[in-house]
């Protein structure tokens, strides 16, 4: 993607983006993408990730980003539950025959060092066996063939209407000729305990549009009947350096619902230091557009500080009143890295979104979202902004120094579902990364 | 208002805004009433808020007083002046059960009030509820009460704060209490000692001449039971029959007569529907009919249930030309032929 030099000098650290099979992550965004479990050996094939121990080692690439922190509340909230933790997530490829990949995501964690490892920390791992065939040709052009899974890592749909960078199992394959893809997904816990994602994407021009159909279904049918949608997405980059990107889905059911989102962002370099993004976007969920029918608040399982890196605009929290309101969120997204002295980086990461929601014609519900009394509007801002401090100029690890509102919600284990991505309050962290 | 997705997309023009008060609440109630209960005057169902300030009598604000014209009374709630809500009593608690969910069970206890909805008899003919027990000397006679037993309505005086304290689950529950509107009467429903908000359903009230409602509300619910007393049999054999062997020593009176000569007591009401209390029990040679009744007579918070029953016996050849058993009312399986208290299984 024409953006990705300018991206990878700006994130020393960050593997590259948009080679990767069905890659769900920002490409614009200056929060850190992390490595996923999958085509290990094509992410370190990256020249910012030259300096990865185990990029080139035949048939077996390894890495792993450690990060040891500690969080203090700097207001009367409490502390979040990663408030003294290390997170190590190793990843293990081996290519035993040429076309087959075989993927181990490993994380350990302990999130709190109050509790001490002995009695906190945790061990997940995901598993990715990945089929991936590009010899045949077809009028020209070449012919690809992808088969993943059960570990599908974190799964963006389209733009992320529906779904944007939440992880899955399951399993995803897809057949490309040249420019044009059909993609299928199946998906198991999305946000509920109960439900299952079935899609079924056909793109084309490289993944600019897509026309993607969904089936959102549950265990519990026919209490809650399984919601089918048809998305169109465009991601259009404008140039080198901004981009474009647009969903609109349709429910498909007796009353049509709909939802639709814009984005725009732009990433610049020189002369704003070492890097600036700013991104906008907006979106709109009519009342009832959600996949559920009986209202239950979605939850999310594996919540770890990675989300930290993910934005806060997220269906995950429109559909929690999905059945109540029409929804509209508009949000500012801005990222800046400066370099303050030698080693020395001033880092700052803001996001500013304000929600909006408001009853269907006739209704006239009262109820209380996150505290604000809707139907009416407010204005969130989640910021971070600190200090890296990277020793080595060449290499990535760092150490950071942080304020920020915008702290994972966890309970105890990172397993058990929560229904609020992030915990209230500010916080001051430091920690360092090391990424082998 | 249509809003197209465009103007979704990239306007919000006219910012949304809730700034107003709830909505009054609505209960719909469904009288129902004992065969013996005679009345001379209109009967007028009253919302009634109970206060108490360490007063040994408690006193009352209405808030609805209208005639009774049908079974079915729809009402609407409002609530009292915020001095009225600050001294109700009781103020009890209430439980939003969000059932349960993959974090658990959900429960939010909060704040609440039961208003009274009170069935009188308008003595004095002043469309004004005026009892003689509660608070004041008027003539007005209570008939009946809203009871824990039936469906209710529950008052959050505090509304606002409880919704920001629900979750989505709760939330859902609230809409099915409310019909999906912004108001701070809720459905809501008792079981022991605990109430819980509910999904909406109509409210019932038994009428009859005794005094348990009016004790309910002058006692602020909290009314004791006392030993229930043996029920008081009013036996009729025919003449055929000796009343001596049939009756034995169940009856409190017991007599022979010619039950073709007997006025046959009441066993269906004015829709031809079967009166509660009214049991036909047969075995080969003999038939009973019972009609029973109860009433709860109060004194001070302490209320019993008294209960009566006249019955009527005769041979299977030959029952009376009003006899219903068999016809009108089944006949219960199995049991004692003089369980008039009994429970009636029909076939």
């Amino acid at each position: 993607m024409a953006t990705l030099p300018l991206l990878a000098a700006l994130l020393a650290a960050a593997p590259q983006i948009g080679a990767i099979y069905d890659d769900p992550r920002d490409r614009y965004t200056l929060l850190t993408p992390h490595l996923i479990n999958r085509e290990l050996f094509a992410q370190l094939e990256s020249p910012v990730q030259d300096f990865r121990f185990g990029r080139d080692l035949g048939w077996l690439a390894v890495a792993a980003d450690v990060n040891v922190a500690t969080q203090q509340s700097t207001g009367t909230n409490p502390q979040s539950r990663f408030h003294g933790f290390f997170v190590f997530d190793g990843f293990i490829a081996v290519r035993p025959v040429e076309f087959v990949d075989l993927n181990l995501d490993l994380v350990l964690l302990n999130p709190s060092a109050s509790d001490g490892f002995r009695l906190s920390s945790q061990i997940y791992t995901g598993v990715a066996l990945h089929l991936h065939y590009d010899e045949w040709r077809l009028a020209g052009r070449r012919v690809e063939i992808d088969g993943l899974g059960i570990d599908l890592g974190p799964v963006t749909l389209g733009r992320g209407l529906l779904v944007e960078q939440i992880p899955l199992e399951g399993e995803t394959i897809g057949i490309a000729w040249g420019d044009f893809y059909f993609r299928h997904l199946f998906g198991g816990r999305v946000f509920w305990s109960d439900d299952d994602l079935i899609a079924f994407a056909l793109g084309a021009l490289d993944g600019r549009v897509e026309l993607q159909f969904v089936r959102w279904q549950f265990v519990s049918e026919p209490v809650n009947p399984a919601a089918h949608y048809v998305t169109f997405a465009l991601d259009w980059p404008i140039n080198e350096w901004s981009g474009f990107a647009a969903e609109y889905s349709a429910r498909l059911r007796d009353t049509l619902e709909t939802a639709g989102m814009v984005r725009f962002d732009a990433t610049f370099g020189a002369p704003f230091g070492e890097g600036l993004h700013v991104g906008w976007q907006s979106r709109y969920y009519g009342r009832g557009f959600g996949p559920r029918t009986t209202s239950e608040a979605p939850t999310l399982v594996f919540n770890t500080p990675y989300r930290e890196d993910t934005y806060v605009t997220n269906s995950f929290a429109l559909f929690d009143v999905a059945p109540l309101f029409d929804q509209w969120s508009h949000t500012l997204m801005v990222e800046a890295r400066v370099e303050l002295f030698e080693h020395v980086y001033l880092s700052g990461a803001g996001e500013l979104l304000v929600r909006v929601l408001d009853n269907p014609a006739g209704e006239k519900r009262v109820a209380y979202v996150d505290g604000h009394r809707a139907p009416g509007w407010w204005a969130e801002l989640y910021y971070r902004v600190g200090f890296e401090i990277r020793p080595w100029s060449e290499l990535p690890h760092r150490i950071n120094a942080y304020f920020t509102n915008k702290q994972v919600s966890s309970a105890d284990n990172v397993v058990d579902p929560v229904r609020r991505r992030f915990a209230d309050g500010d916080f001051v962290v430091i920690g360092a990364e090391v990424f082998l | 208002m249509k809003r197209t997705l465009a103007l979704a997309l990239f306007t919000t023009a006219c910012l949304p805004s809730s700034e107003r008060p709830p909505e009054p609440g609505s209960v719909t109630i469904t009288l129902g009433a004992s065969p013996t209960l005679t009345v001379a005057h209109p009967i007028r169902i009253a919302v009634v808020w109970v206060t108490q300030e360490g007063r040994e009598l408690p006193s009352f604000v209405v808030t609805e007083d209208r005639r009774v014209r049908s079974e079915r009374i729809a009402l609407t709630l409002v609530a009292p002046s915020p001095a009225t809500v600050r001294d109700l009593a009781p103020i009890e608690s209430i439980d939003f059960n969000g059932g349960a969910t993959s974090l658990g069970r959900m429960v939010l206890r909060t704040s609440a009030y039961r208003p009274r909805f009170v069935v009188y008899e308008d003595v004095d003919e002043d469309q004004r509820l005026a009892p003689s027990s509660i608070e004041g000397d008027g003539p007005d006679r209570i008939l009946g009460a809203d009871s824990s037993f039936s469906p209710i309505v529950a008052y959050l005086p505090n509304l606002d704060l409880v919704l920001e304290e629900l979750t989505t689950e709760q939330f859902a529950l609230y809409e099915a209490s409310t019909d999906g509107r912004y108001t701070a009467f809720v459905a809501a429903r008792g079981m022991l000692d605990s109430l819980f908000v509910s999904p909406r359903e109509d409210g019932s009230i038994f009428l009859d001449d005794g005094d348990i409602g009016e004790a309910s509300v002058r006692c602020l619910h909290r009314l004791f039971g006392a030993t229930t007393p043996p029920i008081d049999v009013d036996f009729t054999v025919n003449d055929e029959l000796d009343p001596l062997v049939v009756c034995g020593t169940t009856a409190g009176a017991c007599r022979s007569r010619d039950l073709d000569d007997v006025v046959p007591p009441p066993f269906l009401d004015d829709e031809d529907e079967l009166l509660p209390g009214v049991t036909c029990r047969r075995n080969e040679q003999l038939e009973v009919l019972g009609v029973s009744s109860t009433r709860a007579e109060c004194e001070g918070c302490q209320c019993v249930s008294q209960r009566s029953a006249v019955a009527f016996a005769t041979t299977t050849t030959s029952t009376p030309t009003w006899w219903p058993c068999g016809d009108v009312v089944p006949y219960c399986r199995g049991g004692a032929l003089l369980a008039f208290d009994a429970g009636c299984t029909t076939d």
